[in-house]
């Protein structure tokens, strides 16, 4: 045991410690690259990017959230209801103002969990569970448990082209996205109150800030990033489906999570998402690849987000813990749900 | 049970305990006799509840015995502890509220036959330790519906009804009136003649000379001197416990008294506090004194925006004001050093830079951008200024002492630059070196012109440090003391409710 406290407890161990979620990232990139063929051509890669986009908008979101110290488990549902708004209203708003709609439907989401949270005090988990539970019902009686079809499969095609043989636009919306997270969350005075916030919300009022637009801003975020993941999906699926998203919600968190956000709040950053997003997508790229049945990919995440967990606590415990510089370019692939994959084989 | 009345039940022998950056007891004996109540005194920080912890079974020493009558303790857990007759009543109520006072007493040791529980026995056995220790309970009573000193008569009936041989009496009085705290003595008085070894620890003064037998005194985790209680006096303990004058530890500066910067006029917030009028002026320390549960916080916390008030105005600096929140109070020129420095003072897994800089970000940003130069400088210079130490402003606050937290969050507000400041227990939990350096900067702001409020338990802290004491008993003004007119009797009588004064 005194052995073992001494390893973790040597400088060399506590620097790789401290930057785990960059050394998590080099490792899983590694092994993708040596067993998927292929995977750094420009081409492949830009694909990989476009498929875990999605994803990554609402783990966008979640950071947030989580910083705060709170939990938001209806992203999955609101994504999908967004997804059908987008694509039910095609009719009666034109494809554009359909999308402006599927936006509004996520921030209306996000209104209704600061509602609960926030004004009615109900715990996010239990507050989220309901809106969750409520939304997806919402979706299959809009729907009556079918997906529905755009008319025009072709206005959706932008959203996942390549855009000038680059990466496709909702990469783009996802890296500035995490681009815009990161700027605000570490130069701006409401970046570092929501720290604040997540940290100690009482000496944060204490303060003369007020806790309470910071928390229910946080859920109208999130419900807006979910928003517009649904957006992006439904638009690149030409689809809106009540079954969209199922699993969205766990595996953004545990995205963040992996990323180094803390469920306790206060600590956390962008470009720790980032890296999450991009763990999770080089797994699923490989494991796929190598014919991997799904259940055994998730075996590879629950464990290494139970890995990061307990390095996290060793991180935090030793005495020298100060700056976090998780930055980190990289690359990695990731699927949403089948719906889009069929879809994804169709696009040239 | 040992009819020799001197025997020595318990006998802890160079006890030393260190915690992580702490040397919390070094070398301590301490050693209690059937049948006497053995005060501990020492301020915060001192080592008492450290020392409690050992012989309760919650933290195992690193070095030193417990004896218990001659036979040598290792406790592992409280339970073991328990077991071997140590029996804790601590200052806050560890009770199933939903439970009758019967069931509660005998929560852990149910009499049961085949797994269910006897009615007729736990009643009965709740009877008779009620009325061993002369009170008039009712058994079948819920224990949520008890006042809070029932309750820790139910408290001690509980610790009774386990047939302890030593039992420790920690701050108990803290929440209860003199009346009931006479009670609580009476029940005491009936255990130690039943010959159950007291221990009791107190921040009252008066009272630990009042009722214990012999007093062991305790300073930075040393014993400092055990002697009889007969021909002590106040001042003489205070400075056993201090280690030097009152001046040294709470230096008062004398600072010219200002206009009237805030006047409060029939403040009142229902069911809390009533009817509270009280003026600073520029350069003064107002002391807030009151038993715990007096409304002092609240009325402190209303000021500050944190609770309404339903009736009453705020005046600053001759013109009204409507606190409707803390955004307003700082606005206002309020700043509150929180009473819970752990809940509403710090954020401990920030760092010293962006605690300090919290109320303030507006000044070190352009257009809500950070400055983060400015920033650092601002910070880094508050925190020298305060003594912080280490001066590390990156580190996370969870790494710093009690009093270098509370330090930052001095600073944080010094750095609002406020024009009335509240302090809530300023010195709590604070070691001597701190509760100084605390103390001089609290003086170089009334010096600066800072009207100032502070509220304090420690009597002491309250009359060395302040120029007028308020006095409050249950939610009320009992008495206005001038500098002069303020000692411990004058503030306790009116505390008590004894003297109504205007």
């Amino acid at each position: 045991m005194n052995t073992l406290k001494r390893v973790f407890e040597s400088p060399a161990v506590l620097t790789l410690i401290h930057y785990r979620v960059v050394v998590i990232l080099i490792a899983t990139l590694f092994l993708s690259v040596s067993l998927v063929p292929g995977l750094t051509e420009f081409r492949t890669l830009s694909l990989s990017l476009d498929r875990t986009a999605t994803l990554g908008v609402v783990a966008v979101g979640l950071t947030v959230v989580l910083l705060m110290g709170k939990l938001d488990l209806s992203v999955g549902s609101t994504l999908a209801l967004s997804g059908i708004a987008t694509i039910g209203l095609q009719d009666q708003l034109g494809p554009f103002g359909a999308a402006v709609a599927g936006i509004v439907v996520g921030v209306l989401a996000g209104v209704l969990n600061g509602f609960l949270v926030v004004t009615l005090q109900i715990n996010s988990l239990v507050a989220t569970l309901a809106s969750m539970i409520f939304l997806r019902a919402l979706c299959h009686f809009l729907t009556d448990s079918n997906p529905i079809s755009g008319d025009d499969p072709l206005f959706g095609l932008t959203v996942s082209r390549a855009l000038g043989g680059t990466f496709s636009l909702r990469t783009y919306v996802f890296l500035i996205a995490i681009l815009l997270l990161f700027i605000w969350l570490t130069y701006t005075v409401a970046g570092r109150r929501l720290y604040a916030v997540g940290s100690n919300e009482h000496a944060a009022t204490a303060s003369g800030i007020r806790s309470n637009r910071y928390l229910f801003g946080a859920f109208v975020f999130s419900g807006f990033t979910a928003g517009a993941a649904g957006v992006m999906q439904s638009l690149a699926t030409n689809t809106g489906s009540p079954a969209f998203g199922e699993a969205t919600a766990l595996t953004a968190i545990a995205a963040v999570v992996i990323g180094g956000t803390r469920l306790e709040g206060g600590r956390g950053s962008a470009l720790g998402t980032l890296g999450g997003v991009l763990v999770l997508a080089a797994i699923t790229t490989t494991l796929e690849y190598e014919s991997v049945p799904t259940y055994y990919q998730n075996i590879v995440t629950g464990s290494i987000l139970l890995l990061l967990i307990l390095l996290d606590r060793i991180a935090s415990n030793s005495p020298r813990s100060a700056l976090s510089l998780n930055s980190l370019l990289s690359f990695g692939k990731r699927d949403e749900t089948p719906t889009e994959k069929k879809q994804e084989g169709k696009v040239p | 049970m040992t009819q020799n009345a001197d025997a020595t039940v318990l006998a802890m022998k160079g006890i030393t305990k260190t915690f992580p950056g702490v040397k919390a007891l070094a070398d301590v004996d301490l050693e209690v006799r059937t049948g006497e109540v053995h005060a501990i005194v020492g301020e915060n920080g001192a080592g008492k509840s450290t020392l409690m912890k050992i012989l309760a079974g919650v933290h195992p020493p690193d070095e030193g015995s417990v004896t218990i009558e001659g036979e040598q303790m290792w406790f592992n857990s409280p339970l073991e502890a328990r077991r071997q007759g140590v029996g804790m009543v601590y200052q806050e109520i560890n009770l199933v509220p939903d439970l009758t006072v019967a069931e509660n007493i005998s929560l852990g040791q149910l009499p049961s036959s085949a797994g269910f529980v006897n009615r007729l026995e736990l009643h009965r056995t709740a009877a008779r330790v009620l009325k061993e220790l002369g009170t008039r309970l009712d058994p079948q009573e819920m224990v949520g519906r008890l006042s809070v000193s029932q309750q820790q008569l139910v408290e001690i009936a509980k610790v009774y009804a386990s047939q302890p041989r030593i039992v420790v009496f920690d701050e108990p009085t803290s929440s209860l009136s003199e009346h009931e705290a006479k009670a609580l003595f009476r029940v005491i008085e009936r255990m130690r003649s039943n010959g159950i070894a007291i221990i009791y620890i107190s921040h009252r003064l008066r009272e630990v000379l009042d009722i214990s037998d012999r007093v062991t005194v305790l300073r930075d985790g040393r014993i400092i001197d055990c002697r009889s209680t007969e021909g002590l006096t106040p001042p003489e303990m205070i400075r056993l416990m201090v280690g030097r004058d009152l001046d040294d530890v709470f230096p008062k500066r004398h600072v010219a008294i200002g206009n009237p910067v805030l006047e409060v006029a029939g403040l009142t917030r229902l069911g809390v506090f009533e009817d509270i009028s009280l003026t600073v002026r520029a350069g003064e320390i107002v002391g807030l004194a009151g038993l715990v549960g007096a409304g002092r916080t609240e009325v402190a916390r209303a000021l500050f925006g944190l609770d309404r008030y339903d009736a009453g105005t705020i005046r600053l600096h001759d013109s009204e004001v409507r606190i409707r929140s803390p955004k307003t109070a700082v606005r206002a020129g309020i700043a509150y050093i929180p009473e819970d420095r752990k809940r509403d003072g710090v954020a401990l897994s920030l760092s010293v830079k962006e605690n300090i800089s919290l109320p303030v970000l507006r000044q070190v940003a352009r257009l809500g951008w950070l400055q983060r130069g400015a920033e650092r400088r601002m910070t880094q210079q508050k925190a020298e200024e305060l003594y912080v130490s280490p001066p590390a402003i990156d580190r996370k606050v969870a790494t710093f002492s009690g009093g270098n937290q509370q330090k930052v969050v001095l600073a944080k507000w010094l750095a609002s630059e406020p024009t009335v400041l509240i302090l809530d227990e300023p010195t709590r939990g604070v070691d001597v070196g701190a509760k100084a350096d605390i103390h001089t900067i609290i003086g170089e702001l009334a010096a600066s012109g800072v009207a100032i409020i502070m509220i304090s338990s420690e009597l002491p802290e309250i009359l060395a440090v302040s120029d007028r004491v308020y006095v409050l008993h249950e939610g009320r003004l009992t008495a206005e003391l001038d500098r002069s007119a303020a000692d411990e009797e004058s503030v306790m009588s009116a505390a008590t409710g004894e003297a109504v004064a205007a």
